[in-house]
């Protein structure tokens, strides 16, 4: 059995979508910008394809997801006091 | 419609390059200060990246023993931070060398297509507090955006690490992994698709 891919969407749309995270990174002419923003006021699919990326950039700029355990920080802090302990004094 | 918010600038490399320049200055708060972030850097990485926590400890003790070195031979404080970054990448990646089952693949457009209406991305944090509803809720958003992170191959995680959550410009991107500023560009944009798709709600 062969899965169907989904219909691909329109050229005009297929031809916005490389430039969507320039868009949302802020790094497009404000040119460039006006073509996305009036193709967005008739096209509900791009319109929801940047909200979407919006999104998604948003959730992982806001981690960390993997918070060092105290444990762990622990282990860290005794490593650097023993490197530290190993080196020779300063003298006076 | 606005552009999305800036990333938090949680560690900009002038804080490295102060910390550095203190450190080899003889002052031993900020050389502890360093060695710690090298190794929170460390553990990062590995968790975020290479996916072995096991291999965590070995990094970071890596990190920690090559930040030291680096200090007593300080060249350029500003460049600290991208040889950080690469120092734990190169030790991650020899601890994952032979490890198999990850995906290898590059992405290609054409997979990463929208969805007949555009797809939604449905998943939010909880409001913050301490009530273990809302942790409950944002362990459960962790484990989710982790998953998405970890379906994509890792040359793209990489670049998602370093530039969203860690907050590099591209430019460091590039620095850090010897590539172009537009390929860095091309596969962080490809791999925002992906994890758009994967967080969808089905």
């Amino acid at each position: 059995m062969t899965t169907r891919r989904p219909p691909r969407p329109p050229a005009r749309c297929l031809a916005l979508l490389n430039r969507l995270s320039r868009y949302i990174d802020d790094e497009l002419t404000p040119r460039q910008r006006r073509v996305i923003d009036a193709h967005c006021r008739d096209c509900a699919r791009c319109k929801r394809m940047i909200a979407g990326l919006q999104r998604t950039v948003s959730l992982y700029r806001a981690g960390p997801f993997t918070p060092m355990p105290e444990r762990t920080r622990a282990r860290a802090r005794a490593r650097i006091a023993l490197l530290l302990d190993r080196q020779p004094r300063p003298k006076r | 419609m606005p552009a999305v918010t800036k990333r938090r600038v949680e560690h900009p490399s002038d804080e490295y390059a102060e910390l550095i320049t203190t450190a080899a200055a003889g002052d031993p708060r900020a050389l502890e200060r360093l060695l710690m972030k090298a190794q929170e850097v460390a553990y990062r990485f590995s968790h975020t990246v290479c996916g072995g926590p096991s291999d965590a400890e070995d990094v970071m003790q890596d990190a920690l023993l090559k930040t030291f070195r680096y200090v007593k031979q300080i060249r350029d404080p500003h460049a600290f931070r991208t040889w950080l970054y690469r120092t734990v990448r190169t030790a991650c990646l020899m601890k994952r060398r032979r490890r198999t089952g990850e995906p290898q693949r590059v992405l290609s457009l054409d997979d990463l297509l929208p969805t007949h209406d555009g797809g939604a991305v449905r998943v939010d944090a909880a409001e913050p507090g301490r009530n273990p509803e809302a942790l409950a809720v944002n362990a459960a958003l962790r484990r989710r955006l982790s998953t998405a992170l970890h379906a994509l191959p890792p040359a793209y995680r990489t670049i998602v690490f370093l530039r969203e959550m860690e907050g590099l410009s591209t430019k460091d991107v590039a620095r850090t992994l010897k590539m172009s500023e537009s390929n860095v560009k091309m596969r962080l944009h490809r791999a925002r698709l992906f994890l758009r798709k994967e967080l969808e709600d089905r």
